[in-house]
């Protein structure tokens, strides 16, 4: 059984280089990221076994981490030191000098990392959203002041605290309850055109636009798809999450702006977005928001506990 | 020391397992889900107690099915046990409204189509204007009992109710059957609301009413018979159909024939200045109403119809879970109740 913590989403692809290693604190694990020769990621943890400097201080020397204080080299696949600076000709590296090494893979734009026991199990269990008219992508990454279980939650109950997508306005009237379709869980709300600010068209019979939140079982990750009431899909947001250092949450995000989208925003809104970022993943979160946001389909989920959910049947209370 | 009181209220008393509105999910019932002018060949998509429900018309005939006529990859699966064996829900239409059989479609009955004796059965003669539609951030059962409850409008909505707690004499008599439950409400010497002064017409300071409220326990599905003296009848349909275990939809028609103008075309509009005043106090509600260890709820001598509200639900609810979905000899939805409401005689 995979547990929800037994693949790590730790970041967009983008945001790991074959030049500068990249540090990320997720799951309980420091990781140091970076791509080897042939440009592949690699995850090593982020401490030197000599004197347990960050490796992510070193630099990346032909597709090997080098610790920045003596110059130990590492081996990102293996995790294996193969090189000891200043060693005599005839000594070679003692092969107990290792750091751990993670397998990693990329999946749908995200960098995956399995802390499982055992050999990784192939992908991570998330299915790509259809690439068929995107018309725009954009990706970022962060760490928030929330813990995983509240930020979860948040990702249910008051999306529109988290991220905003320029012309859009997301409601709180859910349609239906959580539902599963043994894969994820899921939940629908109306939303409509207009600014994110303002409230809602009380007046309105039929709203044209539904969010369907949409998260995995096994694995920290949702996917909000912002749909027409005939479910074309206009726009997705991935975003995978994990935990972080002193009760943080980090998370990171792609989000996908699909060609049915201008053709269905109305044009007054088209102009007045037009020079805005498609999308905004709010950096820092609005506490009083956060504190005061009603309880919502996150109940259904609060009763899960992490083993429980990656075994969850799909029989919500 | 803060610890010490929590821990002392939550044990000194009785929690509110008894009273759990979100839980319910009464089945074998007509929802009035749309109004009837709003479905077209276009289709549009209602919630029933978190079932999807697609109403359009093909070809001039109603349809209601559990998916998308139009989209081949629709996510949502098509025959359940609410649906026949192609995804399709029994419907009808009828008081302006399409209604849907929610419940096993072999217990489908036309005869439990509610009757509404203000409004005409083939749904004529009501105007757009008298039609609105309503969300409440609430469940179903909160919202039926907010509109049972009678001393909240004095504090919500006095601006539009006027002063009803400044009444001479303020009587309610409340009956019930197993499937139903009318609160009838008879106040003398109010104060007339601003509303009905001011696009009504209604210049005498003071004003009697009767006000009876027919509710559908299985369906939300609420008939309101408000008379005034001097005044005019606001007779009102209002069915909350419970979107899922958080919100409510209500499509509300007016019979405002009697009222003269401007009140005729002002007083449907209120609904979204009440509406919204409702709401502030029911959003928080029903996530206090999820949890059973929450304390049990207090009440006061004004709460008769709304305890005995949960009385009903609650024993519906139970004869529903042992399996028992028939409608008890005691009841006849579509029975006349004209003389229920007060009405001199229905349409």
């Amino acid at each position: 059984m995979i547990s929800t913590q037994d693949w790590l989403i730790v970041a967009p692809v983008e945001h790991v280089s074959d030049t500068e290693p990249v540090a990320i604190s997720s799951g309980g694990y420091d990781f140091a990221l970076f791509r080897d020769d042939g440009g592949a990621v690699k995850a090593v943890e982020n401490r030197c076994p000599h004197r347990r400097v960050p490796l992510t201080q070193g630099k990346i020397i032909k597709g090997a981490i080098r610790c920045a204080y003596h110059g130990w080299t590492f081996d990102g696949s293996t995790g294996s030191c193969i090189q000891v600076p200043n060693l005599g000709e005839q000594e070679r590296v003692p092969p107990n000098l290792r750091v751990t090494a993670f397998s990693v893979v990329e999946h749908l734009g995200f960098v995956c990392i399995w802390v499982g026991d055992g050999d990784n199990p192939g992908l991570p269990p998330f299915q790509a959203s259809s690439t068929l008219g995107v018309k725009s992508e954009s990706y970022g990454s962060g760490t928030t002041c929330l813990s995983v279980n509240d930020y979860r939650n948040i990702l249910f109950d008051a999306p529109n605290l988290l991220f905003e997508i320029p012309g859009v306005r997301l409601t709180d009237f859910y349609l239906g309850d959580v539902d599963t379709d043994g894969a994820s869980v899921s939940v629908d709300r109306e939303a409509e055109w207009g600014e994110a600010c303002k409230p809602a068209n009380i007046k309105s019979v039929d709203r044209p636009l539904i969010l369907r939140t949409k998260h995995c079982i096994g694995v920290n990750k949702v996917r909000y798809e912002l749909m027409t009431d005939s479910e074309t899909v206009l726009a997705t947001l991935s975003l995978a999450y994990s935990e972080s250092r002193r009760g943080t949450t980090r998370y990171c995000w792609r989000f996908c702006r699909y060609a049915e989208f201008h053709r269905h925003q109305p044009s007054k809104y088209r102009m007045r977005f037009r020079r805005r970022d498609p999308v905004k993943v709010f950096d820092s979160l609005d506490g009083d928001a956060i504190a005061t946001a009603l309880v919502g389909p996150s109940a259904d989920l609060a009763v899960l506990s992490e083993p429980e959910l990656s075994a969850f049947d799909g029989s919500l209370a | 020391m803060t610890n010490i009181k929590h821990h002392l209220s939550t044990s000194a008393r009785k929690t509110a397992r008894d009273w759990l509105p979100s839980a319910f999910d009464l089945r074998d019932t007509w929802f009035p889900v749309a109004h009837a002018n709003h479905v077209s060949s276009r289709p549009v998509v209602r919630m029933i107690h978190a079932q999807p429900c697609y109403l359009w018309r093909a070809n001039g005939k109603l349809l209601a099915a559990r998916f998308h006529p139009f989209v081949k990859s629709s996510s949502s699966a098509r025959h359940t046990q609410f649906t026949n064996e192609c995804g399709f829900y029994p419907a009808a239409e009828g008081y302006g409204y399409v209604w849907v059989w929610y419940g096993n479609p072999d217990n489908v009955s036309l005869d439990l189509l509610p009757q509404i004796p203000f409004l005409h059965r083939d749904g004529t003669n009501i105007p757009g204007y008298m039609r609105t539609t309503v969300r409440f951030d609430a469940c179903s059962p909160l919202s039926v009992e907010n509109l049972l409850d009678l001393t909240h409008a004095d504090f919500l909505h006095g601006e539009v109710v006027g002063g009803e707690g400044e009444a001479q004499s303020d009587t309610v008599e409340t009956s019930y059957t197993s499937e139903t439950l009318t609160r009838t409400r008879y106040v003398f010497g109010k104060p007339v609301s601003p509303v009905m002064r001011w696009f009504g017409g209604v210049r005498a300071r003071y004003q009697d009413f009767r006000s009876t409220l027919h509710v559908h326990l299985r369906s939300n599905l609420c008939i309101s018979y408000p008379r005034f003296s001097p005044g005019f009848d606001v007779p009102n349909v209002q069915p909350f159909v419970p979107s899922g275990k958080y919100r409510s939809r209500v499509n509300q028609i007016f019979n405002l024939h009697d009222a003269p103008m401007p009140f005729r075309r002002i007083m449907p509009r209120m609904a979204y200045i009440v509406g919204p005043q409702d709401n502030s106090v029911m959003r928080p509600q029903t996530p206090a109403y999820i949890l059973e260890s929450a304390p049990e709820d207090l009440h006061s001598r004004f709460d008769a119809p709304g305890a005995r509200y949960r009385q009903l639900m609650n024993k519906l609810w139970e004869r529903q879970q042992s399996g028992d979905y028939s409608y008890a000899g005691d009841v006849d939805p579509g029975a006349d109740i004209a003389h229920i409401l007060g009405m001199d005689r229905a349409l």
